[in-house]
């Protein structure tokens, strides 16, 4: 985190744009200083809401202007999600206050390989275009191949039209015959990056480790959109605190919400940051970042995207 | 991942199921094949050690007339390779270095590059002060071909450089040198 917590970037909503029926472009001007610099790859936690609630979601930083007075994202339309994103689409008009709590970089530019293949579905493209700004600059070769659904292909063609269109290509319809054409045509020294749904990311990692890819060679971010859940309670062994936790709220931000102050860092399940040790209860594991043996070991739970399993948790804070 | 032994990574060789197409280059003909399954898609190359040698592309074993032709050849190949090979060697300690040096040039890892045991004890080690190479060094110490210094062989090999440190023994530790000079 760059900023402590409490502070984070000030900032509004300066432009909004659809990019699909699902995908919306927010154009986000900071309001006091400006925002810090911006490796390819970063993501920022954003702070927003209305009167009755505040939500604190993760979304990959497409660009950041030059003089860092404007930040770029793209924001899906979540189904199932926790109203974040929802309330992005039918709130987020120019003017509406969002605070940038943190900027950090899970997922680099592997600056060492000379060749990228870079590999998204839907708004998984949104780490890649700030990818490919940066491999323009710093002269690396890549191709982005990305899939979207047939209505989609001319949504996502207007936004990669100002790309090198020998470096971009579109794909409508995943078929593992001619995506294992393209990965197998790739020089030993590529390096493959992916990001999107789980279940697009699992298939190209098996088609990738299938043409023989070392493992090593296979780079991905997974964030999960935090889903809700039935309620449930923590019980805080150090401070002596209960905290309910309701069906809408994320674990971490009921904490937040009753003044603890919880580690965190992506607000996605993808860092790993906000582990805390449970002492007693069993955990319902939803995050990218703990082992099988972890999970099973139940010892351990990343209060960002997990729930319970039992009525009562109790954690070691 | 920290290394803190910091040697040249080596072990018994075992072909790498992982891969779809395998070269193993070796330095002499009587270094064995890795273990395992042998692949479909496998390829051979020996240093024949004579002059008269050319490789015929058409067999899978191909023969050499010297390491350094080999290794030639093989830079050639890494460049217009795809994914999906898996690279083993065997040899003195010399020419693992530099199968090494040529794969980590042309983008390899070391997932994809398997190094045998080297069949003679002697290390490959350069002298920090004037960077004069030395092969087959079998003791912790020598005297520098190039300048003369005693030097002493340090257990760090540098994968950029291809040899272990060989630092003069009289170099005093940082922060305890003469000043003012």
């Amino acid at each position: 985190m760059m900023m402590p917590r409490s502070t984070g970037y000030p900032a509004v909503i300066a432009d909004v744009a659809p990019v699909t029926p699902t995908l919306r472009r927010f154009d986000i001007r900071a309001t006091a200083q400006p925002f810090p610099p911006v490796s390819a790859g970063s993501h920022g936690v954003f702070a927003f809401g209305d009167a009755v609630r505040t939500w604190k979601n993760p979304y990959s930083i497409v660009a950041r202007s030059d003089d860092g007075s404007m930040l770029r994202i793209i924001v899906r339309l979540a189904q199932g999600s926790r109203g974040g994103s929802a309330f992005l689409h039918g709130q987020g008009r120019p003017g509406l206050e969002i605070t940038v709590l943190g900027i950090a970089n899970l997922f680099p530019v592997v600056r060492k390989a000379r060749r990228h293949i870079l590999l998204s579905a839907g708004v998984g493209i949104t780490p890649f275009l700030s990818y490919m700004d940066a491999m323009d600059g710093m002269g690396l070769a890549y191709c982005l191949h990305h899939y979207c659904r047939p209505e989609e292909r001319q949504a996502f063609h207007a936004l990669l039209a100002d790309r090198d269109p020998g470096r971009v290509v579109l794909h409508d319809d995943p078929d593992t015959g001619r995506l294992s054409e393209i990965l197998a045509a790739e020089p030993v020294s590529s390096r493959l990056s992916m990001c999107g749904p789980d279940g697009f990311m699992n298939w190209v990692g098996a088609v990738a480790r299938d043409v023989g890819f070392s493992p090593g060679k296979i780079h991905s971010e997974r964030f999960s959109a935090p889903e809700g859940g039935a309620a449930f309670r923590v019980d805080l062994a150090r401070s002596g605190l209960s905290v309910s936790v309701g069906p809408e709220d994320t674990l971490l931000d009921a904490l937040e919400a009753a003044g603890i102050e919880a580690p965190c860092l992506c607000r996605g399940g993808a860092c790993g940051a906000c582990r805390v040790a449970v002492l007693s209860g069993v955990p319902d594991h939803r995050d990218h970042v703990l082992a099988e043996a972890e999970r099973a070991a139940g010892d351990c739970i990343l209060t960002c995207v997990s729930r319970a399993r039992t009525a009562t948790l109790t954690l070691d804070l | 991942m920290l290394n803190a032994s910091s040697l040249l990574p080596v072990g018994p060789l075992r072909f790498d199921e992982g891969g779809r197409r395998h070269l193993f280059v070796r330095q002499a003909p009587q270094l064995s094949v890795p273990s395992g399954p042998v692949p479909t898609a496998m390829t051979t190359w020996t240093v024949g050690g004579d002059s008269r040698v050319l490789p015929d592309p058409s067999e899978h074993e191909q023969f050499f007339r010297s390491a350094a032709h080999l290794l030639d050849r093989l830079a050639w190949r890494l460049a217009t390779e795809r994914v999906g090979l898996r690279l083993y060697a065997a040899g003195d300690d010399t020419f693992l270095s530099a199968v090494a040096l040529t794969g980590d040039a042309a983008g390899m890892t070391g997932e994809e590059m398997y190094l045998a045991p080297p069949v003679q004890g002697g290390r490959r080690v350069i002298c920090i002060h004037c960077s004069t190479m030395h092969d087959d060094v079998a003791d912790e110490g020598l005297s520098c071909a190039g300048c003369g210094a005693v030097l002493s062989v340090r257990s760090h090999y540098s994968r950029r450089i291809g040899a272990y440190m060989g630092v003069a023994e009289s170099a005093p530790p940082v922060g305890t040198e003469e000043t003012g000079r």
